[in-house]
């Protein structure tokens, strides 16, 4: 039997596991009180570990974390395209019974001129929407 | 251990759900993992109310990453590991360190240690008073781990009261497995000479 004690990181595992390496180390083990006495302090902190009640949030996290989970936008804004589209009718249907009008205003421009300002000020209207409707949805999302 | 099976049906099958737009299957997700995520929240950071802000934006993070999980590990350990680098980024915020001004207690061959080493063995052996012992015991490594590095303390509870292997361990910190193995024996050795300086102390 040898009389070299164990080294600390073999009584830590035989701690953990209960297994020794060898008959040499077994033998000295069970004749050596030292280095029972040093398993079963380590025992005592294993033990002592696992009987550490695991902490718990005073909160509701799930609760709280679904929250401030945003909630998904659809792929497709049907609302606003509905809304453009009417908007794009209204202006169609005016503009058609307007034409007499519009004729009188514009006479004397060529096709392609005419048509530039008419796109030109669709563009104007579509953009100031889509602004609009950008800020609206910026002070709701503040508002929550 | 059965929580952190890697690529899990019960896994795919939530986050398929979550990314749907299920968010109950989120909320189950939070359920499942909640443990393992307050042991480390709790192990590194101290400020209660940090603590509650840090365990939100963690599973704001895992909600916002989960399109691009990869079920390479398990979803569990993916999000532990979201909340070990969550609380690492805040520690480096704070300016804290996870190993700071720490030392570890010098092993002394006393008489009075033998003596304390024999008495445990004995009470080991005689199995008396194990009620009081273990109240006593509990109380004394709470104090114990409580004075060890915030590192030690998340380490030697991912290992022995959430039962994490070494890889899972090493996945969740980045460190390497020898590093890991280094400091869970650091941490048990000096928490046995708490233990047995509590011991002496009290005149076991």
């Amino acid at each position: 039997m040898t009389s070299i004690h164990l080294d600390e990181n073999t009584i830590q595992q035989y701690a953990i596991t209960g297994v020794l390496a060898g008959e040499e180390q077994t033998q000295h083990f069970l004749h050596c009180n030292r280095c029972r006495g040093r398993a079963a302090a380590y025992k005592e902190v294993l033990a002592g570990v696992k009987d550490q009640p695991a902490p718990a949030f005073d909160f509701d996290l799930p609760a709280l974390v679904i929250q401030k989970i945003p909630a998904k936008k659809a792929a497709i804004p049907w609302r606003a395209v509905l809304v453009i589209a009417g908007l794009l009718g209204v202006i169609s249907l005016v503009t058609y019974n307007l034409r007499a009008v519009f004729g009188v205003v514009f006479e004397g421009l060529s096709l392609s001129a005419a048509s530039l300002i008419f796109i030109a000020m669709i563009s104007v209207l579509i953009f100031q929407l889509a602004d609009m409707v950008n800020k609206y949805h910026q002070q709701i999302n503040a508002l929550d | 251990m059965a929580l952190l099976k890697a690529d899990s049906a019960e896994d795919r099958y939530l986050v398929n759900l979550v990314l749907k737009g299920d968010n109950s299957a989120f909320t189950t997700i939070i359920r499942n993992t909640e443990r393992l995520v307050t042991q480390i929240v709790f192990k590194l950071i101290g400020n209660t109310d940090d603590r509650k802000d840090l365990a939100q934006d963690i599973y704001l993070r895992a909600y916002k990453g989960l399109p691009d999980f990869t079920f390479r590990a398990a979803l569990s350990t993916w999000i532990a590991q979201i909340a070990y680098n969550t609380c690492l980024n805040y520690l480096e915020k704070k300016k804290y360190t996870l190993l700071s001004d720490w030392e570890e207690i010098a092993d002394d061959d006393t008489e009075e240690t033998d003596h304390v080493l024999n008495t445990i063995v004995a009470l080991a052996d005689k199995e008396v008073d194990q009620g009081i012992l273990q109240k006593q015991r509990t109380a004394i490594i709470h104090q114990a781990i409580e004075t060890l590095p915030p590192l030690y303390k998340t380490l030697i509870t991912l290992y022995h009261n959430e039962e994490l292997s070494y890889g899972e361990i090493t996945s969740i910190t980045g460190l390497p497995i020898g590093t890991v193995k280094n400091y869970l024996f650091r941490a048990r050795k000096t928490l046995k000479e708490q233990l047995l300086k509590q011991y002496t102390k009290e005149e076991l």
